[in-house]
């Protein structure tokens, strides 16, 4: 069972990796609430952060109760406005 | 409170004079004083690059005070790119020495007869020969002044591109702090006016030092605390592209397409980056200095020079960003206008007899070349100096206006696509000085951030889905009046709330600032409608200049063409349900169903306007 995550910026630079490859044991895996802390991303909460699951956008209050499953392709990306 | 130089560049006068308390109070400084003086003073049928049009520069109400990124400023104008309200927001260092020289704000109207500048020190300006500047570029302008004024000057200056009057012409201090949008270098070009030079190390009184000083240091604490002020700090704008090209948000060849080359991501664009550096007073540091001699790219210039024109090379659209800054052009619209030029010769609608040879994207040589050529109206260049007003001028035939990306005749700014994001889209259709997302952008939106958290930003519940049309007015009117206030008080954006954290400084944090800093009292209340009127009096400026409900809208592109790629593939705007948004938008404003300012607002706000006016000297620009 497995779960990607693909992280945008600046979320890479904190890991170094672009991509990380989490491996569970089958059955749900995990809320997305919490998959920022699960992959060692501190100070980051899925509140200020922009996630899409499997090509689809997930908003920030949905991710408190979004289960992960197998297979899952995860994007965590930080939005913001620029001059 | 507030000191105004006016200065009359045709008789070669300077009057200097106590800005009205009560003006002050109503609209602040900055953008909300600029409007409000143009209100006063500015004729509605003067010609943007005449004589009779009034340029002022004005500091924030907080600006040089020692407070968090108290470092800008706004230069307003009837704009020559747009035909209304011109305005654009500048940090760096020359807002803080302006202060510093005991001023709070120039209003220059007329034209002088050879070049000048301003020189201001000390609560005075005089007008001074600067001959020897004219058609200098930004920097070699900058460095002569400063051999000749001393390093301790700082100086607002236009490169040739105000001097030939092209119409995206921006004002400039240091290599790329710019007034950027809506051609206020043009109309320094037009009164000969090269350059502003403030001098002098006069720090603002400060009514309560020690206060003041302890407030500073617990507001920057927390701003330091953010991650969004971390991350701003450590890669600056260029961030944005990768995330907004990954949702296929990145506008691409005039928005024909909305996702480009990663080539340009933030980590390409940092190898030829040697450090960070800011404004004055900045907790943020968001600028790169480039290894090419100069700084930037920021998130707009990246994508409009890169993706928009189909270049896909992180060392040319850095290169290109700086020409444009020693040229003194704005790269947003430098990077729409070329963008559309090229629309245009893809679909056969101008050809090489015109474009004199080949006008194809990714073509990093040719727009070298039409950016020289731009700055100094030389063949093709001297339309595309036009900008919007091409058409009108009858250098670009009829049809060139389906595929104009710009709203009142402004070239979008925003490399980021409206049409998945609704509340985006109407923030860019009902921007006072056209196309632009500094004006109300509510990036809280595409967090979609819970609804306990947004009803305590917005004050009532709202629709956290970002692509639907409901509610929609809420947050883009909260933002606007926000950023309305920011501007007027001079506070950098970025620090502001709502624009990229809720939890950022916003009516109750400033209020604190101005007391001790000032001696006033302005409640968070009176903030919030501070910033309220000063919207209301733009609507007010721009409806004398005969904009309408009709100008409120989105380039056609937007409501008829699906967005291709992307996550976004397939949203546009719909335009009954945009219609529908923008009424309620209006009437959230207290406009009616047409967008206009009621009778009594509008007698509140032209009274305190003529207020300016009866301080004001005898100018020799209008009066209302």
């Amino acid at each position: 069972m497995t779960l990607l995550v693909t992280l945008g910026e600046p979320l890479w630079r904190e890991l170094g990796v672009r991509e990380v490859l989490l491996e569970f044991a089958p059955g749900p895996i995990l809320l997305l609430r919490d998959l920022p802390a699960r992959i060692g991303l501190t100070g980051w909460t899925t509140e200020g952060l922009l996630a899409a699951v499997n090509d689809r956008l997930v908003s920030a209050g949905d991710a408190d109760t979004l289960m992960l499953h197998d297979g899952d392709h995860v994007v965590l990306q930080l939005m913001l406005a620029g001059g | 409170m507030g000191i105004t130089a006016y200065v009359d560049l045709t008789r070669r006068t300077v009057d200097v004079t106590e800005t009205p308390p009560k003006a002050t109070r109503a609209f602040l400084g900055g953008r909300g004083l600029n409007v409000a003086t143009l209100l006063a003073l500015l004729p509605p049928d003067a010609d943007p690059l005449g004589p009779e049009n009034v340029l002022v520069f004005g500091t924030g109400l907080l600006t040089g005070y020692p407070v968090p990124n108290s470092g800008r400023m706004n230069i307003s104008a009837r704009s020559p790119e747009t035909g209304i309200l011109g305005d654009a927001n500048m940090g760096g260092f020359f807002p803080t020495h302006l202060r510093r020289s005991g001023l709070d704000r120039i209003v220059v109207t007329g034209s002088a007869e050879e070049p000048v500048l301003l020189y201001a020190e000390a609560g005075k300006v005089e007008i001074r020969p600067a001959k020897a500047y004219w058609g200098l570029d930004v920097p070699q302008t900058q460095e002569a002044i400063e051999q000749d004024y001393g390093t301790h000057v700082r100086s607002a200056v236009i490169g040739p591109a105000g001097e030939n009057l092209v119409r995206f012409a921006c004002v400039m201090n240091a290599r790329k702090n710019a007034a950027g949008r809506s051609g206020m270098g043009a109309v320094m070009g037009s009164k000969h006016l090269k350059a502003v030079v403030a001098a002098g190390d006069g720090r603002p009184p400060v009514h309560d030092r020690d206060s003041l000083l302890a407030l500073r240091k617990e507001l920057n604490t927390r701003l330091h605390e953010s991650k969004i002020i971390e991350v701003l700090g450590k890669v600056g704008t260029p961030l944005l592209y990768e995330n907004s090209n990954r949702l296929g948000a990145i506008r691409t060849k005039n928005s024909q397409l909305n996702q480009w080359s990663s080539a340009l991501d933030a980590r390409h664009i940092e190898e030829h980056a040697l450090k960070m550096v800011s404004c004055a007073g900045c907790t943020v540091h968001c600028r790169h200095v480039n290894r090419f001699g100069g700084e930037g790219p920021d998130f707009s210039t990246q994508a409009l020079l890169g993706a928009n024109l189909g270049i896909d090379d992180p060392v040319a659209v850095i290169t290109l960003g700086n020409l444009c800054n020693d040229l003194g052009l704005d790269t947003s619209s430098a990077g729409g206008v070329i963008g559309w030029a090229m629309e245009l010769y893809q679909r056969g609608i101008i050809g090489d007899e015109q474009t004199g040879g080949p006008l194809l994207w990714g073509d990093v040589d040719r727009v070298r070349e039409l950016l020289l050529d731009t700055a100094s109206r030389r063949g093709f260049g001297d339309v595309v100096a036009e900008s919007s007003q091409a058409v009108r001028l009858g250098k670009l035939p009829p049809e060139a206006n389906r595929y104009f990306m710009g709203i009142k005749n402004l070239p979008q700014s925003d490399p980021h696509d409206v049409r998945y994001l609704k509340a985006f889209a109407l923030g860019v259709a009902i921007s006072s000085r056209g196309a632009d997302h500094l004006r109300s952008r509510p990036t809280l939106e595409i967090l979609a951030l819970p609804d306990r958290v947004r009803e305590t930003v917005y004050g009532e519940p709202t629709l956290a889905e970002m692509t639907e049309y409901e509610t929609k007015e809420v947050v883009v009117s909260w933002s606007e009046t926000m950023f309305a206030m920011i501007d007027s008080v001079g506070i950098c954006k970025f620090v502001c709330r709502g624009f990229n954290s809720p939890h950022l400084l916003g009516y109750e944090e400033v209020s604190r600032m101005i007391e001790p800093a000032l001696g006033l009292r302005l409640s968070p209340e009176e903030l919030e409608e501070a910033g309220r009127r000063v919207v209301d009096a733009e609507r007010l400026l721009n409806a004398r200049f005969g904009l309408t409900r009709a100008d409120d809208t989105l380039p056609a592109r937007t409501f008829d063409e699906p967005m291709p790629l992307g996550l976004a593939k397939g949203h546009h705007i719909d335009r009954e349900a945009f219609d529908r948004l923008l009424t309620r938008y209006y009437l959230r404003r207290g406009w009616d169903d047409q967008g206009r300012v009621s009778n009594e607002r509008r007698d509140e706000i032209e009274g305190l306007a003529a207020r300016l006016a009866a301080w004001a000297p005898a100018t020799g620009a209008g009066r209302i």
